[in-house]
């Protein structure tokens, strides 16, 4: 489990919010920890917080009915270690953790007892891991395919409706499954796994590096929070409404957050019913909003090169190679009467650079009309904006009169289409490229939306399977 | 908090209470250990400002060094040496940062994993580090195997991690004084039923493991082996409270600016309590170090954006940026000369402590070069005071000499970039 995950689950089997400051391995863009082991630190610090739960609930655990000084160690396995660990804990693997409550309570009483249970259930590997069982047909298990889906939707354990159902054996047949994903779309818990993949996708995480973002830090709380919240919550909009990536990308309306009203000015035309309506003219979609138009530009200044590359990486699944060795990433200052694309051009006119900055960049340009915190504007200090695209890629010229017009020719893109279904597969994968993904990110490339996209992967044999292994 | 205790010792001035505060070397009837420090900074250097001019023992120290002119006496600047790299650059900054302290390449052999901004394939480390290895031939009896602190150390990535308990092991930093205090200075005061739980936990979990190992995949079994591993850790030192020390107070969120001083102060803390041995400080990352440093010259583009640009402008403030580090780098020796160590003399007397970056210089990711700086006593291994110039040789002669320096002179390669040369000649003894 990740830092999150690891929080997500205390906060809904506890109820208490509490952070786990583990590092997350950082290989494949979406956090996930898939290959190396748990150090000393990490050892200690998921030490520290058990003791910090175990020391919190283990007066009000010991005070509840069920805990009796003879049961209470099967209580806490019925009540906790099933919604800690996923899956019932059978009665051969019950024993030693009844020695475990009796060694406690000798030493403290019955509170001692929870304690010391709680403390190793919060250690306890399949709290800490993603373990998967796999059934005698070779796919994973009930109690497996409930916590695979809702780590995917909800970046958290399954609640007791999805435990029941893999307990039925309705996690193994096509309609319940299909049931099973419009159950996790409707749930609240959706908004937090669609947060931590979107976050990752669109890389808003940038807003969040203080020392490199000191403009977005000078904002105040409600705008940054508004800053990331709202293309999560155009996302989550779109799944819901059987949106497609077409309308992910074109649509102008989305959930209203009053807090950017500033940022918006007049591109924003009409709020009601918790809706914000937007000048088609200025917006088009979750690529145009101020959000992620910030976290891919630079401290004051945009950066056509990261709002290139956020397209050809992210929507276009072509990342550029890695620069040459004499790479010089800073501009020269400008010159008189010099627009950010010529000194853009002037620098990169080397061909080592050109052939993928003039990709990077010529996406990037199309954004200009935004500032670096996303904001509408004319001009860029009294420079013309220039914001054509026209760029050769996949044997194609890609070409729209800017920005705004890039969204719509990129929302009729099947590789588009078939991108965004990668990078879900990434995430709720946790590994990057696994070749066996490949006819599944097809058809999830073809469904009719988001909904009939999540619903393809998680119908797919290859989702229904064990995770390929790390090498 | 270390000054009343300075004073304690001038008054006293006896072995006795020496033996009294440090519990720990009485225990072990030594004259204290020798401490290894790793200290690192991110993208190399502006060697013509960072050179020193002279000879081996006539020298003078260059601008970027000149913050530390009251540690001169007890230091020698290595100039030459580079990180061997068998594999081209195709992510030059990643590709060296796993070789800095382990001397061996990065897995290219492991395709999985991958930059996406980059479109290159590699895996974890394939080596050990230093401190780890020293840790693991000495075993110190001391609460903490290792300790390793950092600033801003991102998520796990081989750009991201230079502590390697071995091949795929990384041992995360904790990269605030917040959570470095926590865990060191957080748990220590522990009485007979806390240790009990503590042990009957720690027990009933490496249990667990072993029940479930059976089912497991050989590769998640070695990833299950090495968890128990480090529970085995922390159960083996559960009763080790090191010295007699006050615990500091807990660091408040100071910003950048006042971070890594923050961490050298826990840093020297942990160490003068003989918590650890092998420690590690490592400021941001290899990877792309975004940061801004206004107050160090950097006030735009980040530290990695202007290490890529070759004007004398962009050199300045790189020096700026880099002649600040020394002075953190300085403030760490500062901190260990300041706490005294059981054998009256200080915690920086006996130890050994090394600064290091992934690359000799930014622009165009020169792995020659690369500049280090060597200070501290080292129980009285290392002489002071002194200017080496090592032209193209293999930094694994470095980290050769490190072992020696603690005294474990029984290494005499390591890492697999090691051409077998042995220490670097002159450093140590």
């Amino acid at each position: 489990l990740t830092s999150d995950q690891l929080s997500a689950t205390l906060a809904d089997v506890f109820g208490m919010v509490v952070q786990v400051p583990v590092s997350d391995e950082l290989l494949t863009g979406y956090r996930a920890n898939a290959t190396s082991a748990v150090d000393e630190t990490t050892a200690r610090t998921v030490q520290a917080t058990a003791e910090e739960v175990a020391s919190t609930f283990a007066n009000p655990v010991a005070g509840l009915p069920g805990c009796t000084d003879d049961d209470c160690a099967d209580y806490l396995l019925d009540i906790g270690a099933t919604r800690l660990f996923r899956r019932p804990v059978p009665e051969a693997e019950r024993q030693p953790w009844r020695d475990l409550f009796r060694d406690g309570a000798i030493h403290g009483g019955r509170t001692e007892g929870v304690r010391w249970v709680l403390e190793a259930m919060l250690q306890h590997p399949r709290f800490l891991y993603h373990v998967e069982d796999v059934g005698t047909d070779g796919r994973l298990d009930g109690y497996s395919m409930a916590a695979r889906l809702s780590y995917t939707f909800w970046a958290g354990p399954p609640d007791d409706a999805l435990l029941a159902a893999a307990a039925a054996n309705q996690l193994q047949s096509p309609a319940g499954l299909n049931a099973a994903v419009d159950y996790l779309i409707a749930d609240p818990k959706f908004e937090r796994g669609m947060r931590h993949f979107v976050q990752q996708w669109l890389r808003l995480g940038e807003l969040r590096e203080e020392s490199e973002r000191p403009d977005i830090v000078a904002l105040p709380s409600d705008v940054r929070l508004a800053l990331e919240n709202e293309p999560v919550s155009w996302v989550v909009a779109q799944v819901r409404t059987e949106g497609a990536v077409y309308d992910l990308l074109t649509a102008t309306t989305g959930p209203a957050f009053p807090a950017l009203d500033r940022l918006y000015g007049a591109d924003r035309q009409a709020t009601s019913n918790g809706q914000a309506t937007f000048d088609p003219a200025r917006r088009s979609g979750v690529l145009t909003l101020p959000g992620v138009q910030a976290a891919a530009s630079h401290a004051l200044d945009t950066s056509p090169t990261r709002r290139g590359d956020l397209i050809l990486s992210q929507w276009l699944c072509a990342p550029p190679g890695p620069p040459p060795d004499n790479a010089a990433t800073t501009l020269p200052p400008p010159q008189e009467g010099q627009t950010k694309r010529e000194r853009l051009e002037a620098h990169f006119h080397d061909p080592s650079c050109s052939s993928c900055h003039s990709q990077m960049d010529g996406l990037g340009f199309g954004f200009e009309p935004y500032d670096w915190l996303g904001r509408s504007r004319t001009d860029d200090g009294g420079q013309p904006l220039d914001p054509e695209v026209s760029i050769w890629f996949r044997g194609d010229t890609l070409a729209a009169d800017d920005g705004l017009g890039l969204t719509h020719v990129l929302a009729e893109r099947q590789d588009v289409s078939e991108c965004v279904a990668r990078h879900f597969t990434r995430y709720a994968a946790g590994i990057l490229e696994d070749p066996t993904a490949t006819c599944v990110v097809q058809d999830m490339g073809r469904a009719p939306s988001l909904r009939e996209m999540m619903r393809t992967l998680v119908l797919s044999e290859w989702f229904r399977r064990p995770a390929p292994e790390a090498p | 908090v270390s000054l009343t205790r300075r004073q304690l010792l001038r008054a006293a001035g006896a072995s006795s209470l020496a033996a009294a505060l440090f519990p720990w070397t009485a225990r072990a009837g030594d004259p204290p250990p020798t401490r290894l420090i790793l200290f690192y900074t991110p993208h190399g250097t502006i060697r013509d400002r960072w050179l020193p001019a002279g000879s081996e023992t006539s020298w003078s120290l260059s601008p970027i060094l000149k913050p530390l002119a009251a540690h001169k006496s007890r230091m020698v600047v290595v100039d030459g040496l580079r990180i061997a790299n068998p594999y081209s650059h195709r992510v030059p900054h990643t590709y060296d940062f796993p070789a800095l302290w382990s001397g061996s390449p990065i897995d290219v052999s492991t395709p999985l994993y991958t930059r996406p901004d980059h479109g290159v394939s590699f895996g974890w480390n394939t080596g050990t580090s230093i401190d780890q290895h020293l840790a693991n031939l000495t075993n110190p009896d001391t609460r903490f195997k290792s300790l390793e602190l950092g600033v801003l150390c991102g998520g796990a990535h081989p750009a991201t991690r230079m502590i390697y308990a071995g091949p795929a092991a990384p041992r995360h930093p904790l990269d605030t004084p917040q959570r470095a205090w926590d865990q060191i200075f957080g748990s220590l005061s522990t009485d007979a039923a806390t240790l009990a739980r503590k042990r009957a936990v720690l027990d009933m979990t490496i249990g667990e493991m072993a029940s479930l190992r059976g089912t497991l995949s050989a590769a998640d079994r070695v990833r299950l082996d090495a968890h128990a591993e480090s529970l085995r850790d922390i159960e083996r030192t559960l009763e080790n409270q090191g010295g007699d020390c006050e615990v500091p107070d807990r660091p408040l969120d100071l910003g950048l600016e006042r971070v890594i001083d923050q961490q050298s102060d826990l840093l020297a803390s942990a160490l003068g309590c003989g918590l650890t041995r092998f420690a590690s400080l490592q400021v941001r990352i290899a990877d792309n170090d975004g940061s801004l440093y206004p107050w160090a010259g950097i006030a735009s583009d980040g530290h990695h954006a202007i290490s890529h640009v070759t004007t004398q402008a962009a050199y300045d403030t790189l020096a700026e940026l880099y002649t600040w580090y020394a002075a953190r780098f300085a403030y760490l020796l500062d901190r260990l000369a300041a706490w005294p160590d059981a054998d009256g003399a200080s915690v920086l007397d006996n130890s050994l402590v090394v600064w290091g970056t992934e690359i000799g210089r930014g622009w165009d990711h020169l792995d020659t070069d690369v500049p280090f700086v060597v200070a501290g006593g080292a129980g009285g291994r290392l002489r002071g005071n002194r200017f080496l110039q090592k032209p193209r040789t293999v930094h694994n002669r470095l980290l050769v000499s490190l072992a020696h320096g603690v005294g474990v002179p029984e290494v005499e390669r390591f890492g697999t970039n090691d051409d077998g040369g042995g220490p670097l000649s002159g450093l140590i003894g």
